[in-house]
């Protein structure tokens, strides 16, 4: 089921009165995320992502285009008591405490006064900042306030989840216990869209990420398709290859590195990775698997933006 | 309605840790303890109004009963004082909602764009209305019970100031919400203020500055297309009491008797002033 679909959605931001200039901060972008599944939507800064959900979520409007979301059109109440929203650079009222807040944005949402207190407790201790309950949040730490948006994002429940830089100022153990409970929330059907530029983190949880740059969706996909090298195979040797073998194969297929037991060849299609094949047999070398190679995350985010800017 | 309870409770909230309705309140109760342990009938007479034990006044001023006319003064000093308090305790709730990291929390939760504005507004003018209420009542209750003087007019004052206030902070929420600057809205209210108040005497300053038709008009369409502040004011404390000096009545321009119509045009105008915030906040991208 779809959960999040988009067509051809667009912004121009238009600034000045005598000297008009405009910023197209997103053009024509269309995506689909299905339901149950955690998107990462990635990109350079200022490359339209906030903005994106800012007008999924009616905190902005679109220039052009349409969505639904949850089946709602664009602008629906009922996108926004379905859904859960951690802005970037959040500012909760600092005179508030961590529980007060909760309440707060709880009675906002609309919920049952007379549960919300038990929810709002359980949360704080599931994002774990149980102890600091009573203390207003102006003492709060970054990561710390973060951890409360999340909390504050849950509180109703929702079906989908945005999240906008939810590890900003977070410790490495806090994005691992952010990352559990996202794969966790993930787990019980929920959907999480996710906003970031710290592409580890998007790597190690999304099933599918998009890559935004200057407002236009340029990939989307699986982080494995995104990440694999449809032309490069690593082969997995029992033994060394000789040196021998090594500049045989190079002279018949070029390009081909060696790391130990790891040969790595650049085959223009997988009927040359069979001739590859049938050498090393041939020589009596023993395969132990043969995997595309695959870039990281960021790897593949780089290449992609600087093909998109040459 | 849930939802905009909440934003309301969370408006009285902020006024409240932030020190506002505290400070407002203290500084209430303090001028009735003062009222309250000064204020005594004449042991003399039996008539004459003593503060702490000076005799104040005669029975009568300006043809009005001297406690009267002290709760007239006090209606004009206190409405006056409540218009600049209660622009500084509230000009900045606009603009702080719609700030970068606010705005976002709020617009992103199940409440219409206007629903929200007027949440936010009713929980502004909410909490100067309890202030007022509270220190109307309270000093009702003082000369009520000090010098035996009821003052049903003075009473409704609480209605009426409140009334005043909500109109006049229609020019702040205006400014502050499209410049999203809680200094501007506080300019712009006291400019508005004085404004209001140089127009409401136009006929006896500014046509004799500059006899001119087209002048005269284009102040006469000015003062009836933004709320009328002192003309409000002026027909409110009517219900207090009348001063019996006609020229000191037609210099401040205060009509005989109670009159509804500077509270039909004010309605008028500060409907359309918040009409026109709702407006632009239903199409600003946050």
């Amino acid at each position: 089921m779809t959960v999040v679909h988009t067509e051809q959605l667009s912004k121009t931001y238009r600034s000045g009165i005598v000297r008009r200039s405009e910023v197209n901060a997103l053009r024509n972008v269309s995506l689909e995320v299905g339901s149950g599944e955690i998107f990462g939507l990635l990109g350079p800064n200022g490359a339209g992502k906030t903005t994106f959900v800012k007008i999924l979520l009616n905190v902005s409007f679109p220039t052009l285009g349409s969505a639904t979301i949850l089946n709602e059109p664009l602008g629906s109440i009922n996108i926004r008591k379905r859904s859960g929203y951690l802005p970037e650079n959040h500012r909760y009222p600092n005179f508030l405490t961590g529980l007060e807040t909760l309440m707060m944005f709880g009675r906002i949402h609309g919920l049952d006064p007379r549960t919300l207190k038990d929810k709002a407790v359980s949360l704080l201790q599931t994002v774990g900042l149980k102890d600091w309950a009573h203390h207003k949040i102006k003492k709060y730490s970054k990561g710390m306030l973060q951890r409360l948006g999340l909390a504050q994002a849950l509180l109703n429940d929702p079906e989908i989840l945005f999240l906008d830089e939810p590890t900003d100022g977070v410790d490495p153990v806090g994005r691992k216990e952010i990352r559990d409970l996202l794969r966790d929330l993930r787990n019980q059907g929920k959907t999480i869209f996710l906003n970031s530029h710290i592409l580890s983190e998007v790597e190690l949880i999304s099933d599918r990420v998009a890559i935004l740059n200057k407002g236009e969706v340029i990939k989307v996909g699986t982080v494995d398709s995104i990440t694999r090298k449809e032309d490069e195979y690593e082969f997995h040797l029992a033994d060394d290859v000789s040196s021998d073998v090594l500049s045989q194969i190079k002279q018949v297929y070029g390009q081909v590195e060696q790391d130990g037991k790891l040969l790595r060849v650049i085959a223009q299609s997988s009927e040359q990775m069979n001739k590859v094949i049938d050498f090393l047999r041939s020589k009596n070398i023993l395969i132990q698997s043969i995997v595309h190679r695959k870039s990281t995350l960021e790897e593949s985010f780089i290449e992609l933006i600087k093909a998109e800017q040459a | 309605m849930r939802s905009a309870l909440g934003v309301i409770r969370y408006t009285t909230l902020e006024a409240i840790r932030k020190g506002t309705l505290i400070a407002y309140f203290i500084i209430g109760t303090l001028i009735i303890l003062v009222f309250l342990l000064g204020i005594r009938l004449s042991p003399e007479d039996g008539t004459s109004m003593e503060f702490f034990g000076n005799k104040v006044a005669t029975r009568e001023i300006m043809g009005l009963d001297l406690v009267n006319f002290w709760l007239l003064q006090l209606y004009g000093s206190a409405s006056g004082a409540i218009m600049l308090f209660g622009l500084f305790g509230t000009a900045g709730m606009i603009p702080s909602f719609v700030e970068k990291g606010t705005a976002e929390l709020f617009l992103s939760k199940p409440l219409s764009r206007a629903s929200l504005f007027i949440s936010r507004f009713t929980g502004a003018v909410g909490g100067i209305s309890l202030n007022i209420v509270f220190f109307t009542i309270g000093m009702w209750l003082v000369f009520g019970i000090k010098l035996g003087v009821w003052n049903w007019g003075f009473l409704a004052s609480a209605f009426f100031t409140s009334y005043i206030f909500a109109c006049f902070f229609s020019v702040a929420v205006l400014s502050g919400i499209i410049t999203q600057s809680t200094a501007v809205a506080i300019i712009m209210g006291f400019a508005f203020s004085l404004f209001s108040g140089i127009l409401e005497t136009r006929e006896l300053v500014l046509y004799k500055a500059w006899d001119n038709a087209i002048f005269h008009r284009t102040l006469d369409v000015l003062y009836y297309i933004t709320p009328q502040l002192d003309a409000m004011k002026n027909s409110a404390g009517t219900l207090i009491g009348t001063l019996e000096i006609p020229a000191a009545r037609r210099l401040a321009n205060i009509p005989e008797s109670f009159t509804i119509l500077p509270f039909v045009y004010s309605t008028l105008s500060a409907t359309a002033l918040y009409s026109l915030s709702i407006w632009y906040f239903k199409r600003k991208d946050y």
